[in-house]
C-alpha cells in the first residue's frame, strides 16, 4: 500500500566537487531544477551555475510540485469570432529533458504518486505525461529531518530512494551514490565515481540512523484506510475543521495534491484555456450551477482531503495522497497539524471498535 | 469500476481539445423559455460521434468555458447530436443566446452510460422527473428506433413535471402515446384546465402504474426529493437495488478522472458513473 522500489545498488562514491563537475555537464543537456537559497529561502529553480545549489537545506517551503504539474498551464488558445465560439488551437506538450536535481525523498515520492493519477490512471493526461516521460529525478537523502516530518509513518523514511533515479547520500566528505532505476544507471555513467570504502560507508549508515532517529515518533499510518471505514458521520470533522480558513494553503504547498480547474482567460482578442491549481477546502470547488453542493460544509471539506488522501487513492491507485512532509504542518496559519487529525481518526476509530465490542 | 460499466477511453490523443460541433437547431422546449435543445453536427468530416445512452460531453465556447451535459440524442440519431440545456450560470446562458450556425465546442462522449447489454432481455420501466429526462430519451429512442426493439421486453414510462408546458419532448411523447409498443404514462403536479393526462407526483404515479420487478429493470433520473419518495415504492413492489439504475451528476470538470472535483467517495461520476444501480450506489457515500 505505499510506494516503493527496488533496492538499490550502490555504484560508488563521488565529491561534491566532481559532483558539481557533472552538474555542469548535465546543464548543458538537460533544464536542471535544483534547491536554490534565495531572499532567505530555499526554493526549487532552474541552476545557472552548480555552486548555487543549496546541498544542506532542509525542506524548502514550496516543493517541486510546480515542475511537474504547473500552478497554470495552458492546453489551449483560441480566437473569439462572433460565429465560431470553438476557434481553437491545441498547446503543444512541453518539451525537452529535466533534471529535478536534489529531490528530498519525500518530493520525489509525491511525483511518483502524482503519476500514478495523471498518467497510470483512467486517461494518460498528454500534458502531465510528455513532461513526466522527459524527467529524471536525482534524490537528495534528507540528513535533517524537521519537527514537522512524518515519512517514517507511511514506511518511508529521509534515506527511502523511491521516486528517484539516482539518490545521494552524504558521507561526509563525500556522497555516495545509489543507482535505482535503468535511467539511474545511465546517469550514473555520466558521474567520476570512486570505490566506496568501509570508512565512507560507515558515515553514511550512521548519517541514516541519526536522520531517522531524528524524526518523532508517531503512529504508523499504513492502514489507516481501514481506520477510516466508519467514520463517514463521526463528529470529528466537525471538530477538526472548526477552526479551518478555508485558505487552501495546505493544498497548494503539498507536493501531491493534484486537483486543478479548468478556466479561460481572456488576451486580446482572444484568450487561453488553462488548468490551474485548484483545493477541495473551497466551497466554489464542488457547487454547481445551481446553487446545490455536494459538500456544503468545511468538515464535509475536511473529511474529502482526508479521505482522499488516506482512503481512496490507496483504493484506486494503490498509494497514500501524503508523504509526511509537512509543509502543510508548518504553513497552515491556524495551526491545523495533519498529524493530530490522523491521530484523532485512530482515536475514533478505535473507540467505535470498543463500543460495538460492547 | 465494474466489469458491467466498462470505461471506454476516447482520449488516447488530447483529452482537453473540444471538437467543433454546429447548431443545427435550436428547440425551445418549455413554455417558459428556460430549457432549450441544441442539435449539433460536427464541422469536421472526421469519425463519426459514437456513444451509448446515458454519456454526456462536456460542452465548450471558448471566453465562458465548459460544462458538462447528458446527451439527449440517441445513437441511432446519426445525423445530429441533442443536449437540452436549462439557462443557469455563465455557459448556459451563453448558449442560450446562439443561433444555427454557430460553432461551439464538444468533449465526449464521457463517463460509462447505461448498461444497454444488461438491459436486453430485460423489461424496462423508465422514471424520470422534471428537466431529467434527457438521458431518458437517449435510451428511449435507441431502444424504440434502433432496430433492437424486440430485444427488450416490456416498455413502460413514467415522465412528470410540475405544470404541462414544462414537458421535454412533446413530440416523441406524442408518437410514444401512439404506439402500442410502449406505455407511457404523463404526470402534472396539481390539475390544469384542458389537462386530460394523469395529475399526481410521481411516486404515486409509479404506485398506480404497479410495474411487475419480475425481469424488469428501473432507470430513474429526477430531482433527489423526486427519487427519495419513488425508491419505497420499487422496492415494494419487489425491485431489487441492483434492478434500479441512475444516473448522477456532479461538477465534472475534466470529464477523464484528473481534476478531482466529482467524486462520490472513490468513485468519479466522470469516469466511473454517471450511471450507477442503487446496490452500487449503497456503497458509497451520500456525497451528490
Amino acid at each position: 500500500m505505499t510506494l516503493s522500489c527496488e533496492a538499490p545498488v550502490v555504484a560508488g562514491m563521488i565529491s561534491r566537487q566532481a559532483l558539481e563537475e557533472a552538474l555542469g555537464g548535465w546543464m548543458q543537456s538537460w533544464r536542471v531544477i535544483a534547491p536554490v537559497r534565495q531572499d532567505g529561502e530555499v526554493r526549487f529553480q532552474p541552476l545557472d551555475e552548480p555552486a548555487a545549489v543549496a546541498w544542506d537545506y532542509a525542506n524548502a517551503k514550496h516543493s517541486a510540485k510546480g515542475v511537474y504539474l504547473p500552478q497554470v498551464e495552458r492546453l489551449l488558445t483560441y480566437a473569439r469570432t462572433r460565429d465560431d465560439l470553438n476557434q481553437v488551437k491545441a498547446t503543444d506538450p512541453p518539451a525537452g529533458p529535466t533534471m529535478l536535481f536534489g529531490l528530498r525523498p519525500c518530493d520525489a515520492r509525491a511525483r511518483l504518486m502524482v503519476d500514478q493519477v495523471m498518467v497510470d490512471g483512467v486517461c494518460r493526461d498528454r500534458y502531465y505525461a510528455a513532461r513526466r516521460d522527459g524527467t529524471v529525478v536525482v534524490g537528495l537523502a534528507c540528513e535533517h529531518p524537521r519537527s514537522t516530518c512524518f515519512c517514517g509513518a507511511f514506511d518511508s523514511g529521509p534515506y527511502d530512494a523511491t521516486g528517484s533515479d539516482i539518490l545521494l547520500r552524504s558521507a561526509g566528505d563525500m556522497y555516495l551514490v545509489d543507482v535505482v532505476t535503468e535511467r539511474g544507471a545511465e546517469l550514473a555513467k555520466d558521474l567520476a565515481l570512486e570505490p566506496v570504502d568501509d570508512e565512507h560507508s560507515q558515515r553514511a549508515e550512521q548519517a541514516q540512523a541519526k536522520a531517522e532517529g531524528a524524526l518523532r515518533p508517531m503512529e504508523r499510518l499504513v492502514g489507516i484506510e481501514a481506520a477510516l471505514e466508519g467514520l463517514w458521520d463521526d463528529p470529528l470533522w466537525q471538530e477538526i475543521s472548526a477552526k479551518c480558513l478555508a485558505c487552501g494553503t495546505c493544498t497548494y504547498l503539498c507536493p501531491t495534491c493534484h486537483c486543478f480547474a479548468v478556466e479561460d482567460r481572456a488576451l486580446g482578442d482572444g484568450g487561453e484555456r488553462v488548468r490551474a491549481w485548484d483545493s477541495c477546502m473551497y466551497a466554489g470547488f464542488t457547487a454547481h450551477a445551481s446553487g446545490h453542493n455536494p459538500r456544503p460544509d468545511q468538515a464535509s471539506r475536511w473529511r474529502q482531503r482526508v479521505m482522499h488522501k488516506f482512503s481512496y487513492l490507496p483504493e484506486n491507485v494503490d498509494a497514500y495522497g501524503c508523504v509526511g512532509c509537512g509543509r502543510c504542518v508548518v504553513s497552515c496559519p491556524v495551526n491545523l497539524d495533519i498529524r493530530q487529525v490522523l491521530a484523532r481518526v485512530w482515536a475514533a476509530a478505535r473507540t467505535q471498535a470498543e463500543e460495538s465490542a460492547l | 469500476m465494474t466489469d458491467a460499466h466498462p470505461h471506454i477511453c476516447h482520449c488516447a490523443e488530447n483529452a482537453y481539445l473540444p471538437r467543433s460541433m454546429q447548431i443545427l437547431r435550436v428547440i425551445t422546449e418549455t413554455d417558459d423559455h428556460e430549457i432549450k435543445s441544441f442539435d449539433l453536427v460536427p464541422v469536421d468530416d472526421g469519425e463519426p460521434f459514437r456513444f451509448t445512452p446515458g454519456q454526456f460531453c462536456e460542452l465548450s465556447i471558448v471566453g465562458e468555458g465548459e460544462a458538462p451535459f447528458g446527451i439527449a440524442s440517441a445513437p441511432v440519431e446519426e445525423s445530429f447530436v441533442r443536449f437540452s440545456i436549462k439557462r443557469i450560470g455563465r455557459v448556459t446562458t451563453r448558449l442560450h443566446s446562439l443561433t444555427p450556425g454557430t460553432v461551439i465546442g464538444m468533449r465526449g462522449p464521457l463517463g460509462n452510460g447505461f448498461p444497454m447489454d444488461a438491459f436486453a432481455g430485460k423489461n424496462l420501466v423508465v422514471i424520470g422527473g422534471g428537466f431529467a429526462f434527457t438521458t431518458l430519451r437517449s435510451l428511449l429512442v435507441q431502444i424504440l428506433q434502433g432496430g433492437d426493439r424486440d430485444q427488450f421486453g416490456q416498455l413502460q414510462v413514467v415522465y412528470g413535471v410540475r405544470e404541462p408546458g414544462l414537458f421535454l419532448y412533446r413530440e416523441d411523447l406524442a408518437a410514444w402515446q401512439a404506439r402500442d409498443d410502449i406505455q407511457v404514462v404523463q404526470t402534472i403536479d396539481v390539475p390544469v384546465d384542458g389537462w386530460h393526462g394523469q395529475v399526481g407526483f410521481v411516486p404515486q404515479a409509479v404506485q398506480e402504474l404497479a410495474p411487475s420487478a419480475k425481469n424488469t429493470v428501473a432507470v430513474i433520473c429526477g430531482p433527489p426529493v423526486m427519487i427519495r419518495f419513488t425508491l419505497p415504492v420499487l422496492l415494494e413492489l419487489g425491485f431489487g437495488r441492483e434492478a434500479i439504475y441512475t444516473s448522477l451528476e456532479n461538477r465534472m470538470q475534466c470529464g477523464v478522472g484528473k481534476c478531482g472535483r466529482c467524486n462520490v467517495g472513490s468513485k468519479y461520476v466522470c469516469v466511473d458513473g454517471p450511471v450507477f444501480s442503487m446496490a452500487e450506489l449503497d456503497e458509497l457515500p451520500p456525497e451528490y
